[in-house]
């Protein structure tokens, strides 16, 4: 299974942000999940896997090849979402299609006809008069309708109803049963990557707080409720964050097999990633 | 790149309603002889520097630079098609302002130097668009369209005070624009020659901005 991106020790620097030497590897036939909180680089960091950005340091590598700004080679194998929507107002869905039509050498104008159909988007209307929803959704048409390889999708569901964020999740699953093919997926909804992200990176300030498989991220953490004197009696070295209120303690656990053999007194709750998320953030307030 | 292209023309058409309309009023206004040609030749020189401007505030807009320079064409292709299609704006003004300037020497009756001296301000506009845009271009992509509308006004002031100001002064002073029919048949192709420059500066400020 070949590596469709790999980031290495990426660094931007901002003034008064910067991306800290981010690693990250999405191999073929797999979903990998970004997370973290706003302004946490997981936008610069596709940023500068699609070359819009210069950086300071560190090597990014697209299907194998380095990615510089000035060399577009491979984009006609990634299909792109950005966190807003990139056309313009007065256009209408069909003159996007032609437009990209004049791009993208693998256009396929059926494939999305048929996306604008599915997605129920008015061809007579301009984009000005879309919702954000029916806005995204033209934008994921415009990304899948060339046949890429890769899909990069800064915030693709933010804005859609559960019900089409439902289907596009398993469109990305059947995507990426060609182990040629692999979705770089950003998103604040976790429990969308809980259902289809096979791997997680989760970036913390501008760092990598915490990346591996996803069923192996939520098999080893775990969220520990209790007491204050029992939390003062538990090592913290096994503790990822602690949030101390006025009822109770919660702590998020890095090895559950491990606390629970340690502590078999105490109970160990299973996690999810917004629980991975609020307690890295949000961990040592009280 | 043609797709670009194609997406500058659609932004173009649906701005140009407003454009038409006056630049109608204003042909008719020259046919009845109630406007001096050289206003209307203004007008269109304006329109060929309005039109590249506008279309940059529009990408800005919607953010199109960051989605165009992902796309195949990449950042090279994205200051191509912008080029290419201003040269096919100017290409179409110098159509458009002779055909006019064609029809207001039949509709007056002008023969002889009168007439050459139409034909030859119909190469105004697309001379002034190629020569203001090879100035503008790099500007915009340097500092984007709400700063670079500084220097649009400038550009404005230069063409209204150097077409309208110089065709009027030449004609109150008695002197014929067939004089200067070298200088004036080059001018559009000095125009032409002066996008190169200007397009690989405007491609070397692009390719090293954080979009």
């Amino acid at each position: 299974m070949a590596n469709i991106i790999e980031v290495q020790g990426l660094c931007k620097y901002y003034g008064d942000f910067h991306l800290d030497h981010v690693d990250l590897t999405l191999p073929g036939g797999t979903i990998l999940g970004l997370i973290g909180e706003n302004g946490a680089g997981k936008t610069t960091t596709i940023k500068a896997i699609l070359g819009l950005i210069h950086r300071d340091g560190g090597s990014v590598k697209v299907f194998g090849r380095e990615v510089t700004a000035g060399d577009p080679a491979c984009r006609e194998d990634i299909g792109v979402v950005l966190d807003e929507s990139t056309f313009h107002d007065p256009l209408r869905a069909p003159q996007v299609g032609k437009i990209l039509a004049g791009t993208y050498r693998n256009w396929d104008s059926t494939l999305f006809d048929a996306y604008l159909e599915r997605f129920q988007l008015p061809r007579d209307k301009k984009i000005k008069e879309f919702s954000k929803g029916m806005k995204m959704k033209l934008s994921i048409a415009a990304a899948l309708a060339h046949h890429p390889r890769l899909l990069i999708l800064d915030e693709a569901t933010a804005g859609l109803d559960p019900v089409v964020r439902n289907e596009l999740l398993d469109d990305f699953l059947t995507f990426i049963q060609d182990e040629d093919h692999a979705i770089l997926l950003s998103s604040h909804i976790t429990s969308d990557l809980e259902k289809a992200a096979d791997y997680v990176t989760y970036l913390h300030r501008g760092r990598v707080a915490l990346q591996g498989a996803k069923d192996e991220l939520l098999d080893n953490y775990g969220r520990l409720v209790c007491t204050r004197s029992d939390l003062a009696a538990v090592d913290s070295a096994l503790l990822e964050g602690t949030r101390v209120g006025q009822f109770g303690c919660e702590a998020l656990v890095k090895d559950r097999q491990a606390f629970h053999r340690r502590y078999p007194g105490l109970t160990v709750d299973p996690v999810t990633l917004e629980d991975i998320m609020v307690f890295t953030v949000r961990g040592d307030e009280t | 790149m043609m797709g670009l292209v194609k997406k500058d023309l659609y932004l173009s058409v649906s701005m140009l309603r407003s454009y038409v309309l006056v630049a109608a009023i204003f042909a008719l206004l020259t046919l009845f002889g109630i406007y001096e040609i050289s206003f209307f030749v203004t007008y269109i020189s304006v329109m060929c520097i309005m039109i590249p401007v506008n279309l940059f505030a529009y990408d800005e807009q919607a953010r199109w630079d960051k989605y165009a320079a992902a796309l195949p064409a990449g950042r090279a292709g994205v200051v191509r098609g912008r080029y290419l299609f201003t040269i096919l704006v100017c290409a179409g003004s110098l159509v458009f302002a002779l055909l006019l300037q064609l029809v207001v020497s039949q509709a007056s009756g002008a023969q002889g130097q009168e007439r050459v001296d139409l034909l030859l301000s119909g190469l105004l506009p697309a001379a002034y668009g190629c020569l203001m845009n090879a100035i503008l271009l790099p500007l915009l992509y340097k500092f984007g369209s709400q700063k670079g509308r500084i220097y649009l006004i400038l550009a404005l002031g230069v063409g209204v005070g150097v077409i309208f100001g110089g065709l009027t002064a030449l004609r109150e002073m008695g002197l014929s624009l067939s004089r200067l029919t070298i200088p004036l048949l080059s001018l559009p192709v000095v125009g032409l020659l002066a996008l190169l420059p200007s397009y690989l500066l405007s491609q070397h400020i692009f390719l090293h901005k954080d979009l």
